[in-house]
Order: structure tokens, then C-alpha cells, then sequence
């Protein structure tokens, strides 16, 4: 934060990346970049390649061109489903990726309990296993997991999608008070128009068939910021207003294969 | 002092657990006995003397001399059959080509019985210990073959990603997270392995004369005394037993907490 030029540069800058599977272009030409401090949420309906974006954002996947730029020291990443190792208990869990940031064994327990406790993961479940715990605390437990190596950029694959909706807000504010607390910056990918709007800086949209992103809004304020009633006027003007958001909803299952 | 308690209470519970193999043993005995009166003391001899005679045999040093030999013989063809499966099913999971090779081969090996390699083994090796080995090896690989690559093939690829995203390179995944899958579907076939080292040794001690249990099998049977022939199959058997809940089944306990964990309450074993 101390270089005024870098804290311009983007933190994530995909630059025209193409992705294929299995000889076919999944997607085309996309071109995204992430400011320091900023959360991007990217939209788009089912199928349409997101899930994939994110995965080459994190460098699970090889791009077939293009150019990804990372410039950042440390990334976590949350998951669809929790992705807990069934065999280590809540607490080694968190721990693991502390450990895999290079910290000792203490350091790293240490840290796994203070990062449990910013999720208001109750510590008396530390010594649980994954199967002992509810799907709430699961993925409160992912979110610890990502937040435990101080990352200053995350990486969100539709975390909440299986989660009921109280849950869900629950967790989104959780996510918005640690993005203004430790100031990381984010890649939000989401299907859910209200949850792109309360978490986000700024929303992206992916084409309904990969084929670059096709538009971008900024919303006003922080995320932490609009209530209810801005939160449901933005998707409302989004969805009958403007044309960015016309196929969002669009459903096409042979994609997803 | 949590862990410590909590460690005791887990090796009380194992141990606990032993009544409930003492009753089925107990109800095996019953059975025996029902045929010993029911055909005579030269077809069936009485559990009891059959246990007695079994004690004698180990009072005496011979036996144990004996015993040790058997049990070298199917404690070293096991560990080699381990390694070299567990190497050839580690290559195999990670390589649907090498997988893709090796169905074959494991079809064609395990559709021959061990007595016929057991033939081809001693023209090669001759009566030493090399040659039951070495068909010890070719009756236990395969099994430790699939489990390795079938725990590897089957692993939870979203787990490998996981560790990835948080920067683990490749032998680090290994090592956390692939490893652990892997023994889950290792430890069956380890323990059907280590029987069947101990079966396939015991089996060729007796058509060859190289010494062993086997060895005192086919006395017995030359000397038509069953109740020592049995008095030997108890020892066998309870040395396997000794080997697979003394060492087998603690090692997997260690390894698996997580799995009581997640049984219901009341329904611990």
C-alpha cells in the first residue's frame, strides 16, 4: 500500500484467456481485472463457464491462451462444498493451510483458533470431525480455512449456493466484514443476483457461452453499506432495466457437462 | 491429559470389544464339541484336548522354533508383496494407462491358483525359503495391487484441488491428502493379504518339506493323529489373529477416529 502506482495496478488481470476441454473452447477471450481492496462479484447463468474462470483465476487449471497476471503474495480459496478432509478434525483443518504458508505446528494451531474465532466458530467444536458438524459450520469452518493464512486475495467459487437463506446472509456478512477488516481483495463468483449486490464492489458478466465478459457495473457505496432496499432495487433494476442482465437466468443444461 | 483419557477410553472400548469375538469363539467351541460327540474322538477330537495339546506344543522350544520359521516366511513375503504392490498400485492410480495395463495382467495372475506357481517356483528357486516367497509375492500382490490403486483412483479429486488453491504442490497433496484416502481401501486388502501370506505358507510347507507348521501338518496326517494336526491349525490361527489385532487392526484405529466419530451414539463398537 506504501507504491501509489501499485495500489492502481490490479491484483488479478486476466488478459484474453481461452480455456478448452476436450477440444472445445469452454471459454473464449476473457478479459477481467480485480483492484487491490476491491471484491468482484462474476455473474452468469448456470453452466456458462464460471466455475472454470475461477479455476484458472486460482491456477487449478491451465489456460490454452491468454495471459493471467497474479499479483498478489498469498491467495485461499473457498469451495462449493466445504472440502473438509473427513479425517482431520475442524481445528487440524483451519491448521492445514496454515501449515501449507509454512507455519510451525504451534503457530499453526494458534492461528487455526484465532481464525475460528473471526467466523464465530464456537471453540468448543474445534475437536470435532467434519461428519460431527452441520453444513453451516462447515463452510464456516472452509471460510476460517481461507481466511486463517492472512491471504490478501480470495478466491469465492459459489460458496453459499447450498446453504438455506438465513445461513446464507449469515455468511455473506461474515465475508463483507472481513473484506473491509483485513482488506484483502476478492473474486466472487455467484449465480444468485442479491448476493452479487450486497457482497461486491463491482459485478461482472460472464456471456451465457464463455465467450468474454460482456459487461460490467459498479455499484454505489461499500458492501457493507446498502441495506435491504437498495440491495432489492439494484437486482430489480438489473433484471428489468438493464439489458447486461438479460439472459442471467437463462438455463442450459447440456453446458454444464 | 484430555488426549491421554481419551486414548485409554478408545483402547478400553477396543478391548471390551473382545468379548463379543470371545463369545463367537466360544460358540464355534460349542459346535466342535457337538461334533466330537457326535463322531468319536478319532474323527473329532474334543476342543478342549485339541487346546491342550496345543498348549504342550508350545511349552515346548522346538515348537516355537517351528513357529517362528512359518511366520518369517509369510511376514517377509508379505512385507515384499506390500511393497512391491503398493509401488505398482501407486503407479497404477495415478496413470489410467499403466491402470489400463495392468487389468490384464491381474485378471491373467489371479487366474492362476498358487499351487501352480508353486510348482514353477520350485523348479526355480528349489526347497529354500526363496521359493515361498516368491509364491507368497504372487499370490499377494494383486490384492495390495487393487486396494492401492483402487484408494488412489477413487480419492476425492476436490480435496487435491483444495490443497492446490492453498499452494501444496505435488508430493505435499501426497502426502496430506491422497495418502490418507489410499489407506482407507489399503487396510482391507492388507489384512486379507496378511491371511493369505500365512495360508499360502502354511500350504507349502505341507507339499514341500521345508520345515514350518506345514511341515508338522503333514506328520500329523502320516501319523493320521488329528488332534495334533488341529492342535497346529489353532496355533496358526491364533497367531494370525495375534498379528491382525495386535498390530493390523490398532494401526487402522489410528488412522480411522474419524469414522467412530461419525457412527451414531450407542451404536460405538
Amino acid at each position: 500500500m506504501t507504491d501509489p502506482v501499485l495500489d492502481f495496478a490490479p491484483v488479478l488481470e486476466l488478459a484474453h484467456v481461452t480455456h478448452a476441454f476436450l477440444g472445445r473452447d469452454v471459454l473464449r477471450d476473457i478479459s477481467l481485472a480485480v483492484m487491490p481492496g476491491e471484491v468482484v462479484a462474476l455473474i452468469g447463468p448456470s453452466g456458462c463457464g464460471k466455475s472454470t474462470l475461477v479455476h484458472l483465476a486460482a491456477g487449478l487449471l491451465e489456460q490454452k491462451s491468454g495471459r493471467i497476471a497474479r499479483r498478489f503474495a498469498r491467495q485461499a480459496m473457498v469451495f462449493q462444498e466445504p472440502r473438509l478432509m473427513p479425517w482431520a478434525t475442524a481445528e487440524a483443518n483451519i491448521a492445514y493451510a496454515a501449515r501449507l504458508a509454512g507455519m510451525g505446528r504451534h503457530a499453526a494451531r494458534d492461528a487455526a483458533r484465532t481464525a475460528a474465532a473471526r467466523v464465530h466458530f464456537d471453540a468448543a467444536d474445534l475437536g470435532k470431525y467434519p461428519v460431527e458438524l452441520s453444513g453451516g459450520m462447515r463452510q464456516r469452518v472452509a471460510i476460517a480455512r481461507a481466511l486463517v493464512v492472512a491471504p490478501d486475495f480470495i478466491l469465492f467459487d459459489e460458496p453459499f449456493t447450498a446453504l438455506d437463506a438465513a445461513l446464507k446472509r449469515r455468511m455473506q456478512d461474515l465475508v463483507i466484514a472481513q473484506v473491509a477488516q483485513a482488506s484483502f481483495s476478492g473474486l466472487f463468483v455467484t449465480h444468485d443476483l442479491s448476493e452479487a449486490a450486497r457482497i461486491a464492489h463491482r459485478v461482472a458478466v460472464l456471456h451465457p457461452e464463455g465467450r468474454g465478459i460482456m459487461g460490467v457495473r459498479h455499484l454505489p457505496g461499500a458492501p457493507g453499506s446498502r441495506d435491504d432496499e437498495a440491495v432489492f432495487a439494484l437486482t430489480r433494476r438489473w433484471q428489468h432495466e438493464d439489458p447486461l442482465f438479460r439472459h442471467i437466468h437463462d438455463v442450459d443444461e447440456r453446458r454444464i457437462a | 491429559m484430555d488426549q491421554i483419557l481419551h486414548r485409554l477410553g478408545r483402547a478400553g472400548r477396543f478391548l471390551w470389544g473382545g468379548w463379543a469375538g470371545l463369545a463367537g469363539l466360544c460358540l464355534l467351541a460349542a459346535l466342535w464339541q457337538a461334533g466330537h460327540q457326535a463322531w468319536g474322538d478319532f474323527i473329532l477330537p474334543a476342543p478342549l484336548a485339541v487346546l491342550a495339546a496345543a498348549v504342550d506344543l508350545l511349552r515346548d522350544p522346538a515348537s516355537w522354533e517351528i513357529i517362528g520359521r512359518t511366520m518369517a516366511r509369510s511376514a517377509g513375503g508379505f512385507v515384499l508383496a506390500g511393497a512391491v504392490g503398493g509401488m505398482a498400485g501407486l503407479a497404477a492410480g495415478y496413470s489410467p494407462a499403466t491402470m489400463r495395463l495392468a487389468r490384464p495382467l491381474l485378471t491373467v495372475i489371479l487366474g492362476v491358483p498358487p499351487i501352480a506357481w508353486l510348482v514353477v517356483a520350485m523348479i526355480w528357486f528349489g526347497a529354500t525359503d526363496g521359493m515361498v516367497m516368491a509364491t507368497i509375492l504372487v499370490g499377494v500382490v494383486p490384492l495390495v495391487f487393487a486396494g492401492t490403486a483402487e484408494g488412489v483412483a477413487g480419492r476425492d479429486r476436490g480435496l487435491d484441488a483444495m490443497a492446490q488453491a492453498f499452494g501444496a504442490g505435488p508430493w505435499r497433496r501426497f502426502w496430506s491428502v491422497g495418502m490418507r484416502q489410499m489407506l482407507a481401501h489399503l487396510f482391507p486388502a492388507l489384512v486379507l493379504g496378511l491371511a493369505t501370506s500365512v495360508k499360502v505358507a502354511v500350504m507349502i510347507e505341507v507339499l514341500t518339506s521345508v520345515g514350518g507348521i506345514g511341515n508338522e501338518l503333514a506328520r500329523a496326517r502320516q501319523y493320521m493323529d488329528v488332534t495334533m494336526a488341529l492342535a497346529w491349525i489353532v496355533i496358526a490361527v491364533a497367531g494370525l489373529v495375534a498379528l491382525e489385532y495386535g498390530v493390523l487392526h490398532p494401526l487402522r484405529a489410528e488412522t480411522e477416529r474419524w469414522r467412530e466419530a461419525a457412527r451414531p451414539w450407542g451404536v460405538k463398537r
